[in-house]
């Protein structure tokens, strides 16, 4: 009873925005990232660049629901939104539950957007390691926006923040003091700060952010604007949207979408090169069964003696790389 | 109560048996309740020796009202056996009403389907299919005519169970159409539901606005009915621990929510400068019936203790009336299983005992094949008798409160009491009840207790005859009720007739005054009672809710 | 290498809101190892889009409303008139007669859950029968 997909007529389907082969070729490089080079190579004469946002703040805060009503604003104008929404893979049964889709159900049907749920699965900082190439398959699809919705706050955030160009960190009212906020290295990645939920209130919290942000420099002369929303009556939105089109507009005159968009692919480019490379090294230098054993050895008061072992490891080993 | 030197002497011939009892087997089972009280093998007088009986016990209609909350209780009169019931469309519901009476129920409760209940009009075809498929569908104010047509319901009284964001358009259905038919309306018995927690945990409600918008509809309704003397006579809320036990709950949080939902709306009230006395004496509750037979009968005779004392001590209710708690019961639906539903009847019979002993007001017994589908005539005749057996077999109400005096229940109704007291602490702690549902800390109080349940079920701990033990596959002999496939477009039609005769410029214009109310601090019943008259539906009425505040996700607790 | 998992959306179609199972259920396929995309209410497209979009192995529904086979043979309808269905299993469960059973297995389901089903049941049926693609 199972179909089994003929990957040549996917690509065909996809090129046509069939939506079913966007969805199969997601599920192809999200668990076999080593046929990600199959898939784009016939991509490689797309011309097409998605305007890519982040959205990102605690659990709880309302980001789903929040960007749900962005997502309406934006296709009301006429846009095609990509969303991927990222939550956590559980540690301890490798299961996760998805539940940002629910908040979006008013959007689903909508012909001209896309949303997929990913877990983590064990990648840190609150993504996925196929973020960036389904957000890639995004733009060869011909979206005009991707939206990247992610949970957690704090120095891990740095990660989305390498994979979009806006980001709009989102907070509610009694989020904490500002040392709090300092502390947990929000201020440094923000482009935009969203209070919602304000019918609770959070007035408190603009002035703190305010003040942070006085206290800060800025490279390329944005400072970050600080908006007040409630995603569920839709009071706030637009101007949160304004906000994110005058931060793309900014970047773009002052072309610092350029560096944004480098900063993304170096991201990807070290990231595949070091995957190579952890291959290669487990391979023909050291694998897992060697490493734990080094581990155990370190346990048995043999803790001195990691960097020896492993740098003479390296040293008996003569590299040698030979062009084919 | 008793004699110090007595009580020395039956310490000490208690020890003895105590060394008896040790050399005896005792099974190997856990001797707690289902709340997980401990009880012990035997209570004697020593269990209630600091008890006085005139402070702590005292008489039926007399503080603390431990014993029930009439001198006379079921001597004078019996309680009202009331079936919630509804099904397919209001003329069958009308027939199923009318079969009941004769047979001897004595109130009527209308339970209502899922469009009504979330307030959507079957005009909406995601919610199509499932016109009059869990209950009456009444969705305008033709509708409330064909229920209720030959039932003389300035008689007897009748429970509307909706709750706070549908209460107003319903009822003020229900009141239009009586006053057009005549009757006084400040003279009519009934009850309407209108509890906050009901829709909002466990049962998820569909398209519904804010916690704090909920308990402002449901103060409203309270207000304009009775301390604005509409409707002076009729129940305008029964705080509902029932749907909550249903979610997993134990006896002691059901106590702790329904009296911490009740002071929340008690404050909500007195805030809008009415006072005390001037309500709280029509506010009543429906609790559950559960397994645990004991604990439940407890439960009840604590809830009436614990009510008196949040009456005198934290409002200061002078008049006498006020002070007693009235309540309704259901058996509990979630004891009930699809697995040889026969069994059903045993439970529901047991359960309906410990309403009576409990000193209940009013009493709906479930029908056994109520696992599989909704009742069905004769199930739900069979719940009936199951109340007559009781009131008219059995003799046990020869005399008010029989079990008063034992030791182990005054020792397990003031254990209750105690576990109750710092329930109601902890929730308070929260905020008040908008808040602790809006915060999700009920949602995960009910999430825990039915994973701890749901645990204790798979390995046996609690046991289900049919289903973890003497398990039997489903039952699929019963006759499977099934509600008429012809109601969604009866239903429609309906609607259609009336929209086509009503003065849509001038409901409009009634409309767009509810939208101006909803904005402000304003009572949203005379607005709704004018709309309903001239014919608007419920889901237009709740279509207004939402435009103006928003539709409300609640919290996932998972 | 596959990083493959097995995902599940667990849906409600209608309006009738007996969440406490699907949130069990739910809450027990994550802890099982699986992927579980939260529906919540939803309509009969909305259910089918979300499955195409996220690429699922398993549909739950659960209904509680009396109307099972009605959305049932919507869901199934629209499934197929997509071309997706022969690659989704489709699950019941709820409040559902055990009477209907057979005819609801005859209209595609692979498997209904009535009242007071084991969970674990529901876990090991879909990890069982869910092979590799």
């Amino acid at each position: 009873m199972k179909v089994s997909y003929d990957f040549d007529s996917l690509i065909s389907r996809f090129k046509k925005k069939d939506k079913i082969a966007l969805a199969k070729l997601i599920t192809i490089i999200e668990n076999e990232p080593e046929k990600a080079h199959e898939v784009f190579k016939h991509f490689e004469d797309v011309k097409h660049d998605s305007y890519i946002i982040g959205i990102t703040g605690s659990p709880g805060v309302g980001k789903s629901t929040l960007t749900g009503a962005i997502c309406k604003n934006l296709l009301d104008e006429g846009k095609s939104i990509g969303i991927i929404c990222v939550d956590p893979t559980s540690p301890f049964s490798g299961g996760a539950f998805l539940g940002d889709r629910v908040r979006m159900t008013n959007i689903s049907l909508h012909p001209n957007v896309f949303m997929r749920s990913l877990a983590s699965r064990g990648y840190k900082g609150g993504i996925s390691r196929a973020v960036f190439d389904i957000s890639l398959l995004y733009e060869a699809f011909g979206m005009d926006l991707i939206i990247i919705e992610t949970v957690g706050v704090g120095q891990a955030e740095f990660d989305v923040y390498n994979l979009v160009y806006t980001v709009v960190v989102i907070l509610v009212p009694g989020y904490g003091d500002a040392i709090q906020m300092q502390k947990a290295g929000i201020i440094e990645i923000g482009d935009i700060y969203d209070i919602n939920k304000k019918d609770l209130g959070g007035e408190d919290v603009a002035v703190q952010i305010e003040m942070m942000l006085d206290d800060s420099t800025f490279q390329s002369g944005w400072r970050p604007p600080v908006t007040m929303t409630n995603a569920i009556s839709g009071e706030g939105v637009n101007d949160l949207v304004q906000n994110i089109m005058d931060h793309k507009e900014h970047l773009e005159l002052s072309e610092t979408i350029d560096e944004k968009k480098k900063n993304r692919f170096r991201y990807k480019i070290r990231e595949l090169v070091y995957s190579k490379i952890d291959k290669i090294i487990s391979e023909s230098v050291l694998d897992e069964k060697e490493i734990n054993e080094i581990i155990n050895h370190a346990l048995d008061d043999g803790k001195f003696k990691i960097y020896r072992t492993i740098h003479n490891k390296f040293e008996d080993v003569n590299f040698e790389i030979k062009k084919r | 109560m008793f004699d110090k030197e007595y009580l020395e002497k039956i310490k000490s011939e208690k020890e003895k048996w105590e060394e008896l009892y040790k050399r005896s087997r005792e099974r190997d089972v856990k001797f707690v309740t289902d709340s997980e009280i401990p009880i012990k093998q035997l209570y004697t007088p020593l269990d209630v020796k600091d008890k006085e009986y005139l402070s702590d016990i005292s008489f039926p209609g007399i503080p603390p009202y431990t014993r029930g909350v009439y001198p006379n209780m079921y001597r004078g009169r019996l309680w009202t056996m009331r079936l919630f019931s509804g099904h397919g469309t209001p003329e069958e519901t009308n027939k199923r009403w009318k079969f009941l009476y004769e047979n001897g129920e004595t109130g009527f409760s209308a339970a209502v389907d899922a469009l009504t209940f979330n307030g959507i009009d079957p005009t909406n075809p995601d919610a199509a299919p499932e016109v009059g498929t869990s209950g009456v569908p009444l969705y305008c104010i033709d509708s409330l005519f064909a229920l209720t047509e030959d039932i003389p319901i300035d008689k007897i009284s009748v429970a509307l169970v909706v709750e706070p964001f549908t209460s107003a358009p319903v009822c003020a259905m229900y009141f239009n159409m009586a006053k057009m038919r005549g009757y006084d309306i400040s003279q009519l018995t009934g009850t309407t539901q209108n509890d906050i927690l009901t829709m909002t945990v466990g049962y998820i409600p569909y398209k519904n606005c804010a916690p704090n918008h909920i308990l402002r509809l449901a103060c409203d309704f309270i207000e304009w009915t009775v301390p604005m003397k509409n409707v002076p006579r009729w129940h305008p809320i029964n705080f509902t621990g029932y749907n909550y036990r249903e979610g997993g709950i134990d006896a002691v949080q059901e106590l702790g929510f329904v009296f911490a939902s009740a002071c929340s709306h008690i404050d909500n009230l007195i805030e809008r400068g009415w006072k005390i006395d001037d309500f709280v004496g029509r506010l009543a509750f429906h609790l559950a019936a559960h397994k645990d037979f004991f604990e439940e009968i407890a439960k009840f005779r604590a809830a009436r203790r614990i009510w008196y004392k949040l009456m005198k001590d934290k409002y200061e209710a002078k008049d006498p009336k006020n002070l007693g708690f009235r309540f309704h019961v259901q058996t509990a639906g979630s004891s009930l299983t699809a697995q040889f539903p026969k069994v059903n009847i045993v439970r529901t019979a047991i359960q309906a005992l410990e309403a009576n002993l409990g000193g209940c007001q009013s009493l709906h017994t479930n029908s056994y094949d109520e696992a599989i589908c909704l009742p069905s005539e004769e199930a739900a005749l069979i719940a009936l008798r199951t109340q007559q057996v009781i009131s008219d077999e059995s003799r046990i109400h020869n005399t008010i409160d029989p079990l008063a005096g034992s030791y182990f229940i005054e020792w397990l109704t003031d254990e209750v009491e105690e576990r109750v007291w710092k329930y109601i602490d902890k929730i308070q702690k929260v905020g008040s009840i908008d808040k602790s549902l809006s915060s999700g800390f009920l949602y995960k109080e009910m999430r825990d207790a039915f994973h701890k349940r749901r645990v204790k079920i798979e390995s046996g701990d609690e046991i289900m005859l049919g289903v973890n033990k003497y398990s039997v596959p489903y039952d699929t002999v019963t006759d499977v009720f099934r509600t008429s496939k012809e109601a969604i477009k009866i239903e429609v039609q309906r609607i259609e007739k009336l929209k086509a005769r009503r003065d849509n410029a001038k409901l409009e214009k009634i409309l767009d005054k509810l939208r101006n109310v909803c904005e402000k601090e304003e009572n949203v019943m005379p607005v709704v009672m004018e709309a309903t008259k001239e014919g608007a539906t419920v889901g237009e009425i709740c279509d207004i809710y939402r435009e103006i505040w928003g539709i409300w996700e609640p919290p996932l607790a998972i | 290498m596959s990083d493959r998992k097995i995902r599940v959306l667990m849906s409600k179609p209608g309006i009738d809101g007996h969440w406490r199972g699907g949130i069990v259920v739910s809450r027990a396929i994550r802890d099982a190892g699986m992927e579980l995309i939260f529906g919540g209410f939803q309509n009969v497209q909305q259910i089918v889009e979300a499955a195409i979009q996220e690429d699922v192995d398993v549909i739950g529904l659960s209904i509680h409303s009396g109307a099972h086979f009605a959305y049932t043979q919507e869901v199934i309808d629209l499934l197929k008139e997509r071309g997706v269905l022969d690659n989704i299993m489709i699950l019941l469960g709820g409040v559902i007669p055990a009477k209907d059973f057979a005819k609801l297995k005859e209209m595609g389901v692979a498997n209904v859950y009535g009242p007071g089903s084991i969970v674990s049941d529901i876990v090991n049926f879909i990890k069982t029968h869910i092979k590799e693609k």
